[in-house]
């Protein structure tokens, strides 16, 4: 045993000189620290934990796999089946659709591959459609899939056609691969506008189409997976046209609901495979937070210099390290940082190698394949590599920030000791506040499951959308369902607009076996193409760079288009900097031209919320962890019981925003060196909301003067949508935050705290129009949102708030934390005991 | 049949892109179904009737335009005898083609393709023994007939020895194809030839030549056949006319519909029946420089290298900038004075300075421009350019042809005209230069002139690759040149 207890896989054997140097390094890092230690949040360690190793648990092939595939694999080493493996094989031959829970590097592929080889080798008609969320996890499939069947070639002549089918794939190829493929590796994308509004010309797969892949499962959440969720209904009418009916395989990474995503996609009940049987080797992981360089403002020293710092570490001792920045622009950085460090003589192989999104493949496969073979000792990377793609076994994994998941944070830890190798994961928290809530509050990431994935694909916007697609595709019968809502009401509404026509008896274009009617698309238009499900709405503005010849340089959606492309707004592109010179709002553009300043621009912006419809209430006294809402209070229990101080809602909103003005920050040192005011449209959006009422005799009671209690109000506000980030495991921009009295006010002072207090509701509300699943599950997490949201500002290093907590001190007021303190201390101390528990640990 | 779900989804459907102006409906609600009260008033109004096939019905429009009829300055008769004539030469345009033809054109719902396109028109047409084009519409009145329509078009395919189709193999074809396999029916067609005119129509009569330029069947049938249209519904109108129908059950917006595809097949026809004269007549039948290469060009790739030859001699001649020509509409004579003019220039084409040649020409454009006090008033500078063009083409191609055939002298001048004619593009002008270069470094061993063509190939925007040859043969040059000199001074110092 040595300091780090790094457990001797056998006693006999001395340690190899690779974990000698992982243990110098860490040594390095937390200086004779033990391993069992308590958590320390003070310290710039705060974390140190071992996670063990596992022992693989396998079982011979199953009698009935084809015994060409059993060769094939045999051929390429492998002689069992893990047990999680065999039980995905098993229950996907016997026709069940099942989800696979995967950590990296447990053979997941083999989940998939080996029941769907093993039916098309039985019969060659079948085919197989693989869906990746990524145009690069296609191609790296690709080649293993082609490994594979070459083999099966060598081992018994029998072809298997294994093809992408994606935006990249030439016209001319497109048609023989129609034809001859029995694997066909495509995106969901290329599924809704390629595949899907062509699908006579796929016949011969969908007739014969016998298992669909779903690989990164876990990347569907949010605005994507509610997309997704309605092109598999597609799929499936297309398929019952053509006769079949496929079982589905995903593979999912660690989340707290696989199989519930699993089945809001496929509709269809799904068996769960979440025991693994791959081995595991031992891993070390570390928290970082950077050290406190100004105490009063609780400003930390840069994540990017302890990042570098920390990736040293590793690297000096000739260990292979990725590095996970958070953006394009930090991945440069680090990489440029880690290159001044340890770059390799001029003329030298490149041992420091960046990768994002935005390279080009050929360079991309070129560091893929430097890493695999040792050549690349350290990758900076942005979450491009966090998914599946093969590049061997790495030592060290190194994050410039948190992931924002506890999902995707395991994801990243994963790249490092893939096979059974011992290995160490790194997080260096930036100061941002989720960043600094993690890694304060280590039990937290470590403890609890990974978060759940939200999908809604019954938003009116997006299920709209996709029913135009699946009319353009098949004439919907009349008693056709599609997703929760009536989808005849909304054929209806169609046909009003011209889009579809109801036929009615023997001149309809339904199933000829008689059925009552049908809504045939009566429009010259390609739907598929008017829609992206990688956003709610296609309508966006783009940006136009004015500087030399005008060219389009990006875009952004309709939602934060005022917000970030107002007049005089500075605009980011990979570290340039662009000034907005006009916005053209009607034709959504936006025209910049290059510019060289020292600072940045923040919107300011006024939000006016009016509840539209509550769906569920409920006083904090009766929710427990989970929420039940058959306790909730009704409507018109709440008028009789005023003395409870504050409640819980979620339902639909009416959200009217508009910018009125912008500051200027300085880089660095965030000062705010100037500002302007703005006249721009109003936004109008109707979405879903959870909203947190705050009685106005809970306000009045605080301690502090009125326009303290506004300021900290305010701040508690600012980091309860941290802690709903946290929670939601969605992006900064996917939610809202207003603050209003509910009622319609004084248009002249909107927002304007008047010196009697009123009830004020703090609204955090889905940023995309008709909501995308959030607000229901921050009502039912109501109690864990006060009780993190306490334990973040309390926890905080600061003396009277930072970005970190409740907002910087310049903007937020001088009294802003103690009242924002104040205030949750009083909203949780009124609440019930079990409530209390339900705070305090954390559950 | 108003619930907050519909009014809610008014309000996402109307904040989404709108079905389309042409395809919106005439009044929401309230219009009758097609089923309501159709099938009368379809036959009646369409001039139609009901056939069954297997299981299920179809409706059918069939006409017979009589042999004596017209289609612009052609009998009809005449344009079924043509074909008959012809018949052989389609095989130069389609392997295997063969009669009988079936003429087919479909109007669509949309141009997008995909599932939700519907061909709601096959239209097509074929002679019959006595010279009268016959011409069945399948029209889908009943959304839910489309299989029967399918299965009775495919019967009538099985006997056709080729399809002909204007842009069929790109449009019309894969959407039946698709339709077909939508309805999991065999797709006979793709064993059957198809002669698609479009494309050579772009060879033989597009008016500017350029690639890109619309081809229209309607400009064409004027352009070839002299045939015009009167109140024609444009093809643009046709998805929206049918949704009316399909919404309102009133047949009347299709019949302009019916006999607008009527005139297509027609004119596709005519079409036709031209191309298959011309082939079969050769370069003497052209009526114009663009004709008589397009010939060439066809010959050239069906491997006629004599034929292809004439036929390119016939387009330069055709296209040769005669002013008398304009004047007096009489080509041959004049024409050939000018070539010999040319030709008389030809010791300026050993010459490495060109001037001299540059400024004859630059004599006779201003000859051309002004001599007569004419100029062709009814050709704009457009058609001017487009002449010329297309002049440097058959330059270009004459030019080949010599240099396959050995005839390397005459292979030369070709290049020389095309290079000192106005119509050389950048892309001429290197072949051309390059060339000449060659010729004059290896056969005719004149280096200077060689030097003088090499360095001018420079003048156009070359690839890198291309750039380095040049620079590479350059090299050459100079140092031949510089080794006959030495060569030179010492003979000189002998003497």
């Amino acid at each position: 045993m040595s300091v780090w207890g790094l457990a001797r896989t056998d006693a006999a054997s001395r340690p190899s000189g690779r974990d000698l140097a992982l243990e110098a390094a860490l040594d390095r890092l937390v200086p004779g620290q033990k391993i069992d230690r308590p958590d320390t949040p003070d310290l710039s360690v705060t974390a140190v934990r071992r996670l063990d190793a596992l022992e693989a648990q396998t079982v011979p092939f199953p009698e009935r796999l084809d015994r060409r595939l059993k060769a094939a694999l045999e051929a390429r080493g492998i002689r069992a089946l893990y047990t999680h493996q065999a039980e995905a094989v098993a229950h996907a031959l016997a026709g069940e659709h099942v989800v696979v829970v995967t950590p990296t590097a447990s053979g997941k592929t083999l989940c998939y591959n080996a029941p769907i080889l093993h039916t098309i080798l039985q019969d060659p008609s079948c085919r197989a459609l693989y869906l990746f969320p990524t145009k690069a996890l296609a191609q790296d499939q690709l080649a293993e899939l082609h490994g594979l069947s070459e083999v099966i070639r060598g081992v018994s002549g029998d072809e298997i056609g294994v093809f992408t089918y994606d935006g990249d794939t030439p016209q001319d190829a497109r048609r023989s691969i129609r034809a001859r493929a029995h694997l066909v590796l495509s995106n969901p994308d290329m599924v809704h506008a390629g595949i899907l509004p062509h699908h006579p010309r796929w016949a011969k797969l969908f007739e014969n189409l016998k298992f669909v892949v779903i690989d990164e499962l876990h990347a569907y959440r949010g605005v994507f997976g509610s997309h997704l969720g309605n092109v598999l209904r597609r799929l499936w009418r297309v398929c019952r046209h053509y006769g079949a009916s496929p079982v589905f395989i995903c593979s999912s990474a660690t989340i707290a609901n696989p199989r519930e995503l699993a089945e809001r996609l496929v509709e269809r009940p799904c068996y769960l495979v979440d025991q693994t049987g791959a081995p595991r080797g031992e891993k070390l992981f570390v928290f970082v937070n950077p050290p406190v360089v100004n105490q009063q403002l609780g400003i930390r020293r840069s994540y990017l210099s302890e990042t570098r710092r920390v990736a040293g570490e590793f690297l000096k001792r000739d260990l292979q390290v990725i590095v996970f920045a958070q953006s394009r622009l930090s991945t440069e950085i680090l990489t440029t940082y880690l290159k001044d460090d340890f770059g390799e003589p001029p003329g030298g192989a490149e041992r420091i190698r960046g990768y994002r999104g935005g390279y080009l493949p050929n360079h991309r496969r070129e560091v893929e394949k430097g890493l695999r073979d040792g050549q690349v000792r350290a990758v900076v990377s942005t979450n491009a590599l966090e998914l599946g793609i093969d590049i061997g076994p790495l030592d060290v994994s190194v994050m410039a920030g948190y992931p924002g998941t506890i999902a995707a944070t395991w994801q990243r830890a994963g790249r490092a000791g893939r096979r059974a190798a011992r290995s160490a994961a790194v997080l260096v928290a930036s100061s941002a506040p989720i960043d600094q809530y993690i890694v304060r509050h280590p039990s937290y990431f470590f403890d609890r499951t990974p978060e759940r994935a939200l999908i809604d694909p019954d938003n009116l916007h997006i299920l709209v959308d996709h029913v135009k697609c699946a009319a353009f595709e098949l004439p919907f019968s009349s008693d056709e369902r599609f997703g929760r809502h009536d989808v005849q009401e909304v054929l209806t509404v169609l046909a009003e607009q011209g889009f579809v026509h109801r036929v009615d008896g023997e001149a309809a274009a339904g199933d000829p076996s008689g059925r009552p009617g049908a809504w045939t698309w009566t429009s010259e238009s390609y739907p598929a193409d008017a829609v992206s499900l990688r956003s709610v709405s296609s309508d966006n503005f783009v940006v136009v760079d004015t500087t030399g010849e005008p060219k389009v340089i990006g875009e952004t959606d309709f939602t934060s288009g005022p917000s970030t492309l107002h007049p005089q707004a500075i605009y980011l592109v990979e570290g340039r900097l662009f000034q907005v010179q006009s916005l053209d709002f009607d034709g959504r553009k936006a025209y910049v031209r290059s510019v060289d300043c020292d600072y940045y621009t923040d919107a300011i912006s006024h939000t006016r919320v009016t509840i539209l419809d509550t769906f569920a209430q409920g006083c904090r006294t009766v929710e427990g962890a989970d929420g039940g809402g058959e306790r909730d209070a009704a409507a018109s229990d709440l008028v009789e019981s005023r003395a409870i101080d504050a409640w819980r809602s979620h339902g639909e909103v009416h959200v009217v925003s508009r910018v009125v003005g912008f500051k200027k920050i300085r880089f660095y040192t965030n000062e705010n060196v100037g500002s302007g005011e703005l006249d721009l449209p109003e936004q109008q959006m109707h979405t879903t909301a959870y909203w947190l009422t705050i009685d106005a005799h809970v306000l009045a009671s605080l301690p502090f003067a009125a326009s303290d209690r506004r300021d900290g109000l305010i701040g508690m506000a600012f980091a309860l949508k941290q802690i709903a980030q946290l929670l939601l495991m969605c992006d900064g921009h996917d939610i809202g935050l207003s603050i209003d009295s509910g009622e319609l006010v004084d248009p002249a002072r909107p927002n304007a705290f008047v010196g009697v207090e009123q009830d004020r509701l703090v609204f955090i509300y889905d940023n995309y129009p008709g909501g995308i699943g959030f607000s229901q599950p921050l009502y039912r997490m109501h109690a864990e949102l006060l009780g993190h949201t306490y334990r973040l500002v309390a926890g905080c290093d600061c003396e009277n708030g930072c970005p970190s907590c409740v907002g910087p001190v310049g903007q937020t007021g001088p009294l802003a934390k103690s009242a924002a303190l104040a205030l949750l201390r009083l909203l949780l101390a009124e609440s019930s005991s079990e409530t209390r528990h339900a705070l305090v640990t954390g559950t | 049949m108003t619930s907050r779900l519909s009014d809610r989804l008014r309000e996402v459907v109307r904040s989404r892109p709108p079905a389309g102006a042409s395809s919106a409906p005439e009044a929401s609600g309230g219009t009758p179904d097609a089923a309501a009260g159709p099938s009368r008033a379809v036959e009646d109004t369409l001039g139609g009737e009901w056939r069954t096939i297997d299981a299920g019905r179809y409706f059918i429009v069939e006409r017979r335009l009589a042999s004596e009829g017209r289609h612009g300055s052609r009998r009809i008769g005449d344009l079924a005898a043509q074909l008959e004539r012809s018949a052989t030469d389609a095989c130069l345009f389609a392997g295997g083609a063969r009669p009988p033809w079936l003429f087919f054109d479909l109007e669509t719902t949309g141009l997008n393709g995909g599932a939700g396109t519907l061909a709601f028109l096959i239209g097509c047409g074929a002679f019959d023994p006595d010279g009268g084009f016959v011409i069945r519409q399948y029209v889908l009145t009943r959304l839910g007939d489309e299989r029967s329509v399918l299965q009775a078009v495919s019967r009538l395919v099985r006997d056709a020895g080729a399809l002909v189709s204007f842009n069929g193999k790109s449009f019309d074809a894969p959407l039946l194809e698709s339709r077909f396999a939508y309805h999991r029916l065999p797709w006979i067609a793709s064993t059957v030839p198809h002669l698609d005119v479009l494309h050579p129509a772009r060879r033989f009569w597009r008016e500017d030549g350029k690639a890109g330029a619309p081809c229209s069947l309607a400009a064409l049938e004027r352009q070839v056949l002299d045939a015009g249209r009167d109140h024609d519904v444009p093809g643009a109108e046709a998805p929206g006319r049918y949704f009316q129908f399909i919404r309102s059950g009133d047949p009347e917006a299709l019949v302009d519909v019916l006999e607008h595809n009527r005139l297509d097949l027609l004119s596709l026809a005519g079409l036709t029946a031209r191309l298959l004269t011309l082939v079969r007549e050769g370069p003497e039948g052209a009526r114009s420089g663009r004709e008589a290469f397009a010939l060439g060009d066809l010959y050239e790739r069906a491997g006629w290298h004599t034929q292809s030859h004439a036929a390119l001699e016939q387009a330069l001649e055709l296209l040769s900038p005669s002013p008398r020509e304009t004047i007096d509409r009489i080509p041959g004579a004049q024409s050939r004075t000018w070539h010999s003019a040319v030709n008389g220039s030809g010791p300026g084409v050993h010459l490495p300075d060109t001037s001299a040649e540059v400024n004859c020409f630059e004599e006779m454009k201003t000859a051309m421009a002004g001599g007569d006090g004419v100029r062709r008033s009814s050709v704009g500078p457009e058609a001017k350019r487009a002449s010329d063009r297309l002049r440097a083409e058959v330059l270009r191609a004459l030019a080949r042809s010599h240099r396959r055939a050995g005839r390397y002298e005459a292979a030369a001048l070709r290049w020389r005209q095309l290079l000192d004619g106005s119509g050389c593009t950048p892309e001429l002008a290197r072949e051309a230069a390059e060339a000449l270069a060659v010729h004059h470094e290896h056969r005719r061993r004149d280096l200077a002139s060689a030097r003088v063509f090499a360095l001018r190939t420079l003048e156009s925007p070359v690839s890198s690759v291309r750039h380095t040859a040049i620079r590479h043969r350059l090299a050459r040059l100079e140092r031949k040149i510089r080794e006959a000199g030495a060569l030179l001074a010492l003979t000189g110092l002998e003497s």
